[in-house]
């Protein structure tokens, strides 16, 4: 999983923005994914993931901005440029109507490189049975029947919206053993959106977190849950009100402690914190998801006192 | 392609055979039904109107629902990109799903037609013949079916705003329907369904390439679509026109000639279908009881058209005129007659092949011809009535048909046929069989008129001559329908001289008619003259000066130039609608010519600022407004829904409002700021990026 520092990246978004009537969707968006890379995709529901990936394979226009695959600009997106991309939309849809075996023949009929290999140790992977209706099975071997079609072709870029999601905890560790599967060539990039970020955490080199539209976060996984940080403060009597400063993702007040999630912690925030004569500041590690929803979520003072009855 | 065809084949053949099994049934419905009290819904087999009505109804719905059958249910965001996203163009997806709707929709349509075809075309199932041209109907309704399929498929892929712009391709389709159903001869109506399924083919491939925008689209597919949503407004307004017409009672008042059963003239006045008073031609009012009551008809005597013109044609076509393609009439005549119980053998005559054929009422099955050389059983060879163009008149004992210059009379309830004149006495230019009241009691009587150049000679039905009536107006080309009633007994006929029927409604409007009794030697006992009557209507409703004025003066000039143009190579018909509108019509030519350029200058004006304060470029703006000046309201309407119109916002430097697609504000040349930063953003450096 290398890189060649120079070598032009597999999705380039250049300062996209993209409007659905005048309600801004995404909001000036770069972004690049090197070659290689497995790249998490987050983001609460509604916050322009799937519109960002749907333009840059080509199904939606930007209002503004551009975006690039394999250097190929997403309005003119050739047919032959689709068949280097493997694409999991949403929802895993198959024809229903269909047996397994027809779904994999229809596939592999527009796919030169189809192999047939790979899609059956998924379908293997899954329990499936080329004989299987299509639309008799259940919602995890969907998946995998999806996630078979789209990984048979052999394809340099997996684009994967929302994989997991539905899926009981088996079928979705089923889906990620596949996806890594796919990853055994050094130059496979893998670009997914979930929701789900233990799986993010498991799989992912990078993450890009959108959030009202605009990019807030494009890091490794490491750098993004170093830095993000929890710190408890204790007193010895009612905690003072959490000072206001840039970073501050979210505080929790109870009747002795104050609890802060801060993000680009520096030496000057950590002297605020000091002045507030705490007896002591116990930093806490915290998980991606944690992270992730602190900084992502709700943000102001959250309180809860015991004695005097106030909850906010 | 081959894949996509093999899927969408598959995925919708179900769909296909419910439609067929639920159309053939309706056809085979239809064709069997049969009111015979509703004059209305009178016709043989193939084109029995309620089996038209099947063919026309189901046809549109079977491919309306293939169309959207194919695309809907995969219209789902992320299921249309799992389509879409194939290492082949959308071209390609886009043919196979074209093919095999095709495919499906014509074993649906033509599989229970052909069924129904064999069925009319196989002695024994019908009491009618059948003749080839009797499936023209159905072949114009699975061609205008076709332009369904391609309807739907418009509006299932077309993105737009607003949701009723892109149900107009269906308005489209609805437009195309009424010219169908309406058209005079079977090629037009096939060339517009062809047109118009290439129109909503180019245009729904337009929208299947395009992500949504129009000026993306090819230059065909953005013409297309254009003419789709043009014609969609026009289909909707012919609806909308016909809607708002039903629920608005035209008064009109006019006055009329008839003809007492004296034989005078008197002048009717009519009241929204009421007599209002009659007077004599001085103008006197008659207040005569038998004139005026709800019965009055009875009383008055009623002449007969023997010829509508004599000498040139002057290109007028009748059989157009009454006769459309769907009409079996026009190929098939059912010999009338006035017996109180049916014959045996029903007789029809066949205009294509000039001859008449007899059917057993018992078993179906051809028991006879009748033709130059009278009847014959049903395998004779038939020799055909002398061309050119014969009339026949099918109603009553005989029946009268032209073979060359002579007239047969057929007598079909005693399987008897005689000639009428001999060849020596000239062109004959119609023929009719007229009834006439006795004043006694000795009931009804007949006779036989036969109009040459300069005379009508007067028959018993037997074919022996009562008299000859020479015209007394020598200017037959102008004057060449002729009408004849005959007086009680006998007594003495009207002869009634009327403009000549290729004249134009406009011209015949300010011409006199001459009425004339005369007795048997053709002595003309009175004359009188008829000088056109007023007609008054009320004055046009505000819908159809609405109509009117908003018609598009491209396609509306386009046909003053194309009757000119056509005029001039020669084309006779094209010539005098020419005459028509620039010399006898020139008044109301110049008024409408005048309000449609003056309506389309004050839209196109609209369509010019509106789509500059939109940020349009002055090219832009230029050329809509251009569009808008050739199609009128229309236009403006389809510049409304089919333009890319941008969305405005409001500029954070100048506060005015710009266009979201473009980088500097037209108004203050401000970019677009980035999103103000929270602080709390973790962005890599570069270098990490590109190392990892």
């Amino acid at each position: 999983m290398s890189e060649q520092p120079g070598a032009s990246p597999v999705i380039e978004i250049d300062h996209l923005t993209k409007y659905y009537g005048t309600r801004k969707i995404v909001s000036d968006i770069s972004l690049k994914i090197p070659r290689g890379t497995i790249y998490g995709f987050l983001g609460r529901n509604g916050m322009g993931k799937t519109t960002t990936i749907r333009i840059f394979l080509g199904f939606e226009d930007p209002t503004r901005g551009t975006a690039r695959v394999f250097g190929l600009d997403s309005r003119s997106f050739p047919p032959e440029a689709r068949a280097r991309i493997g694409y999991l939309p949403e929802g895993h849809h198959v024809y229903g109507w269909m047996t397994v075996k027809e779904c994999g023949q229809f596939q592999a009929s527009y796919f030169p490189a189809w192999n047939q290999d790979i899609f059956e140790t998924v379908l293997t992977h899954f329990r499936l049975t080329s004989k299987m209706k299509a639309g008799h099975l259940s919602r995890g071997q969907r998946a995998g029947l999806c996630l078979a079609l789209t990984l048979a072709p052999e394809p340099e870029l997996l684009v994967l919206d929302d994989p997991a999601l539905g899926l009981d905890p088996v079928a979705r560790r089923s889906l990620l053993q596949s996806m890594l599967y796919v990853t055994r060539k050094a130059d496979r990039t893998i670009f997914f959106s979930s929701h789900l970020l233990s799986d993010v955490e498991r799989v992912a080199d990078r993450i890009a977190v959108l959030d009202d539209g605009v990019l807030q976060a494009d890091c490794t996984v490491e750098t993004f849950r170093r830095q993000i940080r929890h710190f408890v403060l204790k007193f010895d009597n009612t905690p003072p009100a959490a000072p206001n400063f840039p970073g501050l993702l979210e505080s929790f007040r109870t009747d002795r402690e104050l609890a802060l999630t801060v993000v680009n912690v520096t030496p000057e925030i950590e002297n605020r914190l000091e002045a507030l004569a705490p007896v002591s500041i116990e930093p806490v590690d915290l998980t991606l998801e944690d992270a992730f929803i602190s900084y992502v979520g709700e943000r102001g003072e959250k309180t809860f006192f015991m004695n005097g009855k106030e909850a906010k | 392609m081959k894949a996509m065809l093999w899927k969408e084949l598959r995925e919708n053949f179900k769909w296909a055979l419910l439609a067929m099994i639920g159309l053939g049934l309706a056809e085979i419905y239809g064709l069997n039904y049969y009111d015979p009290f509703n004059y209305n819904n009178r016709g043989l087999t193939l084109c029995n109107p309620t089996f038209l009505m099947a063919t026309s109804f189901g046809c549109a719905i079977v491919g309306l629902l293939l169309g959207f059958l194919q695309i809907l249910p995969e219209q789902r965001r992320d299921q249309w990109a799992a389509l879409l996203h194939r290492p082949v163009s959308r071209d390609t997806i886009f043919r196979g799903k074209v093919v095999a709707g095709l495919g499906l929709y014509l074993v649906a349509t033509v599989v229970p037609f052909l069924i129904c075809v064999w069925l009319a075309a196989t002695p024994g199932h019908f009491l009618a013949p059948f003749i080839p041209s009797m499936v023209l109907p159905g072949v114009a309704d699975i061609g205008t079916g076709m332009v369904y399929y391609f309807a739907a498929l418009l509006v299932a892929l077309h993105r737009s705003s607003w949701f009723g712009a892109r149900t107009l391709a269906l308005f489209a389709a609805v437009y195309l329907s009424f010219f169908v159903t309406s058209a005079s001869y079977f090629s037009p109506a096939l060339a517009a369904a062809v047109l118009m399924a290439l129109v909503l083919f180019t245009a729904a491939w337009g929208a299947m390439r395009s992500n949504g925008p129009f000026h993306v689209r090819p230059w065909l597919a953005k013409v297309a679509l254009l003419a789709a949503v043009f014609y969609g407004l026009c289909g909707l307004g012919q609806v909308a026109h016909m809607l708002l017409k039903s629920n608005q009672q035209e008064d009109y008042t006019g006055s009329q000639y008839r003809i007492t059963s004296d034989g005078q003239p008197v002048i009717s006045t009519v009241n929204n279908d009421l007599t209002s008073k009659v007077t004599d031609l001085a103008g006197n009012i008659i207040n005569d009881e038998r004139y005026t009551g709800p019965r009055s008809y009875e009383n008055f005597l009623f002449l007969n058209e023997v010829c509508y013109l004599i000498g040139d044609s002057h290109g007028y076509d009748p059989v157009s005129l009454y006769y459309q393609y769907r009409q079996s009439e026009r190929i098939v005549e059912e010999v009338q007659l006035n017996s109180l119980f049916p014959l045996p053998v029903s007789w029809f005559y066949l205009p294509e092949k000039k001859y008449f054929v007899g059917l057993s009422r018992l078993n179906k099955q051809p028991v006879g011809i009748a033709d130059t050389a009278g009847f014959k059983p049903a395998l004779a060879s038939p020799v055909p009535f002398a061309a050119p163009d014969g009339f026949v008149n099918t109603y009553g004992v005989p029946c009268l048909v032209r073979n060359g210059d002579t007239v047969l009379a057929f007598d079909f309830e005693h399987d008897q046929m005689f000639q009428l004149p001999s060849v020596d006495e000239g062109k004959v230019y119609g023929a009719q069989l007229i009834s006439y009241r006795n004043k006694d009691s000795s009931g009804e009587g007949q006779v036989i008129a036969l109009a040459f150049a300069h005379e009508l000679r007067v028959y018993d039905p037997k074919g022996n001559p009562l008299a000859t009536l020479s015209y007394h107006h020598d200017d037959t080309d102008h004057y060449g329908t002729i009408e004849l009633g005959v007086l009680g007994n006998q007594a003495g006929y009207l002869v009634e001289y009327e403009p000549s029927a290729w004249i134009g409604w406009g011209e015949r409007n300010k011409m006199t008619s001459y009425l004339e009794e005369v007795d048997a030697q053709g002595n003309v006992l009175h004359s009188y003259d008829l000088p056109p009557l007023p007609f008054e209507m009320t004055p046009r409703s505000w819908i159809d000066y609405i109509f009117d004025s908003t018609r598009s003066p491209a396609l509306w000039f386009g046909n003053l130039a194309y009757q000119k143009v056509g005029g001039q190579m020669g084309d006779k018909n094209l010539a005098d609608k020419d005459e028509a509108a620039f010399h006898e019509g020139w008044e109301n030519t110049k008024e409408i010519a005048t309000r449609l350029i003056l309506y389309s200058l004050f839209f196109a004006v609209i369509a010019l600022v509106w789509s500059r304060r939109m940020n349009f470029s002055w090219g832009r703006a230029w050329a809509w407004a251009g569009f808008v000046l050739a199609f009128n309201l229309a236009g403006l309407i389809t510049f409304r829904l089919v333009a890319d119109w941008p969305v405005r916002v409001r500029c954070p430097q100048c506060s005015q409002k710009r266009p979201v697609e473009e980088e500097r504000c037209p108004h203050c040349g401000a970019g677009w700021p980035a999103p103000a930063s929270r602080g709390t953003e973790i962005l890599d450096k570069k270098e990490e990026v590109a190392a990892v």
